[in-house]
């Protein structure tokens, strides 16, 4: 596979890496934006369970 | 933190999670890279991070008394000082799927609950359990207020540990002398080092799934309904026995599935269930767990594998791009449900039996004779039922130009797939039942106009 060298960017901020010490001293604005977009897209997940069901 | 107890904002920036637009594309038409599966898996540990750091925040700042009684600063210390000892094990904890489970659940309540309420309190205190387990983990000392639930420890990551005391809330040490239980004046002894969760490992042609049966997280089995009661000795036995097997189809024959289940599965959660019934779910919350009660046999427990991680890969992807503009309401039609559903869940399923087609497109070529016709006809059913489904996707107008691109690179891939030979009888079993279920469907959710019926009349 051909890597293009094109991402697709997010608004998540890579905390996997971040000290826990440190959350605090990220700025404040970009925090609050991944919140905002994590808790609309929960919010908006009208059936949250995948659930599948068959008979034997 | 209470905002007098927060260090000044330094305005550091982390940077963002990204995905090389050419992993993004292997999702929609394979399995995943290992390198794309990676991203997903630390995406959604940065999730976890990010809504316990916004539980925090809210709790100090909306139920400061709340926040002080159950000395949740304290506990959010010990994750600190673990992460500084052991990140690894502090990342293993966070990333359990019911952590995003009890945060899912936790910031709604947070806005909408009394201090005074009990399921608040309950939710709030889940932090010190989850802190404990990683302050355990990582061999440190500590003395941590932590919940005790009907007298049993139910610590993330750990099988729970029953306990004689009645305290809803009990002091827990751990230093090099063991662990410790403290209420009301009594002392209660626990093993040094708390078991932890059942673990099955099996290794096949190279490739190891590791994975651990949980049926007590509290967060977890709120969103994975009806958990067995007890795992016993015989029922993990089945469970074990039934892993194997459907691990030496995935490694063996499907080694793309095999490598997306390793990197993306986690938690078992062993569903109870008629005889006659077979269940499987995931939860949008639960990244990292699937939910389903015992297969008949090896080969559904594979295929039921393949399709319960490509809802996990889906809900991850969906975490970092949105695909799904605002739902309209528009409702579908679903070959595989008997609702009618919305977008979101139409694609959801979608993505599922892709992955479901990809699997018998190769397993059907293997077995006995029965099971080989039964793989021809799944793999003619799903095929054209999802093709159908995916252009039902592109024309609805509801997706956002990732979610096009997402589709319409399962679609060319289900339509290449098209050209690939089935045998006759197959092919006429396989247009049958999804005849069937399509007629059924209609019966029960279209409508007739009365006007053009009586003008037929």
């Amino acid at each position: 596979m051909a890597d293009t060298g094109e991402y697709q960017e997010t608004s998540l901020p890579r905390l996997a890496d971040w000290p826990l010490s440190q959350l605090d001293a990220i700025r404040p604005d970009v925090l609050k934006e991944a919140v905002r977009l994590l808790r609309e897209r929960l919010e908006k997940e009208q059936d949250p369970i995948n659930s599948f069901q068959a008979t034997i | 933190m209470p905002a007098a107890a927060r260090s000044a904002s330094l305005d550091l920036a982390p940077v963002m999670h990204r995905l090389a637009l050419a992993d993004f594309d292997v999702f929609a038409d394979d399995a995943g890279t290992l390198i794309g599966l990676r991203q997903l898996c630390a995406a959604e540990l940065s999730k976890h991070i990010l809504l316990m750091h916004e539980v925090l925040v809210n709790a100090a700042d909306k139920h400061p008394a709340s926040y002080a009684r159950l000395e949740l600063a304290d506990a959010f210390q010990l994750l600190v000082r673990a992460q500084e000892r052991n990140p690894d094990a502090v990342a293993q904890i966070l990333s359990l799927p019911g952590v995003g489970a009890w945060a899912v659940d936790c910031l709604p309540r947070l806005d909408s609950a009394d201090t005074g309420d009990p399921a608040l309190k309950a939710d709030l205190a889940e932090l010190t359990a989850i802190a404990a387990a990683a302050g355990i983990r990582a061999g440190l000392d500590f003395a941590l207020l932590i919940p005790v639930r009907n007298g049993r420890l139910i610590l993330p990551g750990f099988t729970p540990l029953d306990t004689p005391l009645s305290c809803e809330y009990a002091l827990l040490r751990h230093s090099e002398a063991g662990l410790a239980l403290h209420c009301d004046g009594s002392m209660h002894r626990l093993p040094a080092q708390p078991p932890g969760r059942t673990r099955l490992l099996v290794k096949q042609a190279g490739l190891t799934l590791d994975v651990h049966f949980d049926i007590s997280d509290p967060y977890l089995t709120r969103h994975l309904h009806h958990p067995m009661a007890d795992l016993d000795k015989e029922a993990t036995a089945g469970w074990i026995e039934r892993f194997g097997g459907a691990w030496r189809i995935l490694a063996d024959r499907h080694p793309a599935d095999a490598v997306a289940i390793a990197a993306v599965l986690d938690t078992v959660v062993p569903l109870t269930t008629d005889r006659a019934t077979i269940v499987s779910m995931t939860s949008t919350a639960t990244f990292g767990a699937i939910a389903a009660s015992l297969p008949p046999d090896d080969l559904t427990l594979a295929e039921t594998l393949v399709h319960e991680c490509q809802h996990l890969k889906l809900c991850a992807l969906l975490d970092l791009f949105p695909m799904v503009a605002d739902d309209g309401a528009g409702r579908y039609y679903a070959p595989w449900r008997d609702d009618p559903r919305p977008v979101r869940g139409l694609l959801q399923g979608a993505y599922a039996f892709f992955g479901v087609t990809r699997f018998w497109r190769r397993q059907r070529y293997y077995g006995r004779a029965d099971q080989v016709l039964r793989g021809h006809v799944e793999f003619a059913r799903r095929r054209n039922e999802t093709l159908a489904v995916t252009s039902a996707l592109l024309e609805a107008g509801e997706l956002t130009g990732t979610g096009t691109r997402f589709v319409s690179r399962m679609h060319a891939r289900l339509r290449d797939w098209r050209r690939d030979r089935v045998p006759e009888d197959a092919r006429r079993m396989a247009a049958e039942v999804s005849t069937d279920h399509a007629a059924t469907w209609r019966l029960r959710h279209v409508s007739c106009d009365p006007a053009a019926s009586g003008a037929a009349g």
